[in-house]
């Protein structure tokens, strides 16, 4: 639409016969986008409202992400629009414009995100492939194993000579229990604690890459709105953790200090099913200020270029 | 008045060593050249689209070579209709250029009126209107400030005949209201219906070293003429 606006040069040089520079860019070129948001907006709003009515509402906490969401979507349609209107003036009108501003779409919808996916995939070929690391926790448990059985050898003849036999086992199998759970779990624990950390950092290196460009951008920002994004993948692994590190304490606990025999669900109701959150991200306004900036940058260009091509100095 | 004093330019498209005229109030004065794009290059000059530093232009012995909002009206040949926003309708497009002045708006609906050109048939979109109509909304939409001065731009070229006679008709009441008119054209033929004086630019100069009286040309030989100064 950035594109059509200014018809032709002969137009607007017709148009310049009666209105001065600045006013038909601002009229034609500004205002019209500014309507175009409004109508977005309002676009917007009104599914939203036609959702609530229709009984899918949207609830508090999600109103605070949809509206930030709906802030750079305007801005990143905003950046089209503009770069419809800096190609028509970079190409002089002519027809392949039109051509030039498909190839930025393709390039900025399906080439840089795809290169940028590769370079995340690249780089998270640096991190330990799940057999390696999970062989490597495993070799910890087997250790731990063999340590019990030797352990117990070594102990069998006292244990079966002793008259609480019963309880003399219980003894060493609780201390050999909080032994692994203050050791070896604790071990494999930090393994997968350094591992999220590099994921972190992966994470928010491929979000700073991300701010870089608009098309990059939106697709984090809207994965993560979505709560399809790497924000709620992090929070995942930390919820798994949690729940596992939880779970054995649990049992350690009706195991070997209440004696519980009954067998009690640790997990109830719907508490084994995560339920991922929407989130801003936390470069939201860096990401907005790049988008602007870029938006700010084709326009100044395009309307210098057009003032110098059509008052030719 | 609009007088030239010395204008020089060495352009791509053409050149002059230096053209000094002046089209007196109430006078429509032809300058002729065989070169489209040195013509079409000094309209562009004259407008103030390409910029050159020695030259004088003035309106009513004001110097007017460094202002951009200028008191003439400016038409240029209309070639493409698609050049413009074809999904208006020609009532819209009015009132967008008139921008909501309604003495503009009511000049423009009487300058059309001169070419049967009726309220009614003004409802149709620009895409859907003969070139002839839409050239007329144009040339309305240009005088619509009437300003003093009019500089037209080869406008009435490969037009038929009676949309020429209504031009001619239109250019008679403007030059009856005291209004300057530069007109520059290749065409010999129409000039000889309607100039007051007449100049050719060849090889960047001024011909005749003073310009051709409409008394004159009348005695003249076109084809001479055409050899002498156009071919």
């Amino acid at each position: 639409m950035g594109a059509g606006v200014l018809k032709s040069e002969y137009y607007l040089k017709f148009l310049l016969s009666k209105f001065n520079f600045k006013k038909i860019i601002l009229s034609s070129i500004l205002f019209r986008l500014l309507l175009l948001d409004i109508y977005f907006i309002l676009l917007i709003l009104t599914v939203t409202l036609f959702a609530n009515l229709k009984g899918v509402p949207v609830k508090i906490n999600l109103a605070s992400p949809l509206f930030y969401f709906l802030i750079y979507t305007v801005f990143f349609l905003n950046f089209f629009y503009l770069a419809g209107f800096f190609m028509k003036v970079l190409f002089r009108f002519k027809i392949v414009a039109t051509l030039g501003l498909v190839l930025l779409w393709m390039v900025s919808i399906f080439l840089i995100p795809e290169l940028n996916r590769i370079s995340l995939s690249i780089k998270a070929q640096q991190l330990p492939t799940n057999e390696e690391f999970n062989l490597k926790k495993h070799k910890t448990l087997m250790e731990f194993e063999q340590k019990v059985r030797d352990y117990i050898k070594r102990e069998w003849d006292t244990i079966k000579r002793d008259k609480n036999r019963n309880e003399k086992r219980n003894e060493i199998m609780k201390r050999l229990a909080y032994e692994y759970q203050n050791n070896e779990y604790l071990l494999n624990l930090s393994r997968e604690l350094v591992l999220k950390k590099r994921i972190e950092r992966l994470i928010n290196n491929y979000e700073s890459m991300s701010i870089i460009y608009p098309s990059l951008y939106y697709s984090f920002i809207s994965n993560e709105i979505s709560s399809q994004g790497y924000y709620g993948y992090l929070d995942f692994l930390e919820y798994i953790l949690k729940m596992r590190t939880d779970f054995l304490r649990f049992y350690l606990k009706k195991r070997y200090e209440y004696g519980d025999e009954k067998l009690v669900a640790y997990v109830r109701k719907n508490e084994n099913i995560f339920k991922a959150k929407s989130y801003i991200p936390k470069t939201f306004w860096y990401g907005m200020i790049f988008t602007i900036s870029y938006c700010l940058a084709m326009f100044l260009v395009a309307y210098s270029q057009l003032k110098q091509k059509v008052y030719q100095t | 008045m609009i007088e030239i004093k010395n204008l020089v330019f060495n352009e791509e498209e053409g050149y002059s060593h230096g053209i000094d005229l002046t089209v007196k109030n109430g006078e429509i004065f032809f300058l002729l050249g065989k070169n489209e794009k040195c013509l079409l290059t000094l309209f562009e000059i004259l407008r103030g689209f390409k910029k050159i530093k020695k030259d004088k232009i003035f309106l009513d012995a004001v110097d007017i070579s460094q202002k951009s909002n200028l008191p003439i009206s400016w038409v240029n040949r209309i070639e493409n209709i698609s050049d413009f926003d074809v999904e208006l309708t020609l009532s819209d497009f009015i009132t967008f250029i008139c921008n909501k002045n309604k003495t503009y708006k009511q000049r423009v609906l009487e300058t059309l009126l001169i070419f049967n050109l009726f309220e009614n048939r003004l409802k149709n979109k620009i895409k859907h209107v003969s070139h002839e109509d839409f050239k007329a909304v144009c040339l309305a939409l240009s005088l619509s400030e009437d300003y003093p001065n009019i500089i037209f731009y080869d406008f009435v070229r490969g037009e038929d005949k009676e949309f020429e006679m209504s031009f001619n008709q239109l250019v008679k009441e403007k030059l009856g209201e005291g209004k300057a008119i530069l007109y520059l054209t290749q065409d010999l033929f129409y000039t000889c219906q309607i100039a007051d004086r007449v100049s050719f630019i060849k090889n960047g100069y001024l011909m005749p070293e003073k310009p051709i009286l409409y008394e004159d040309l009348k005695e003249m030989d076109v084809m001479k003429l055409y050899k002498q100064y156009l071919s």
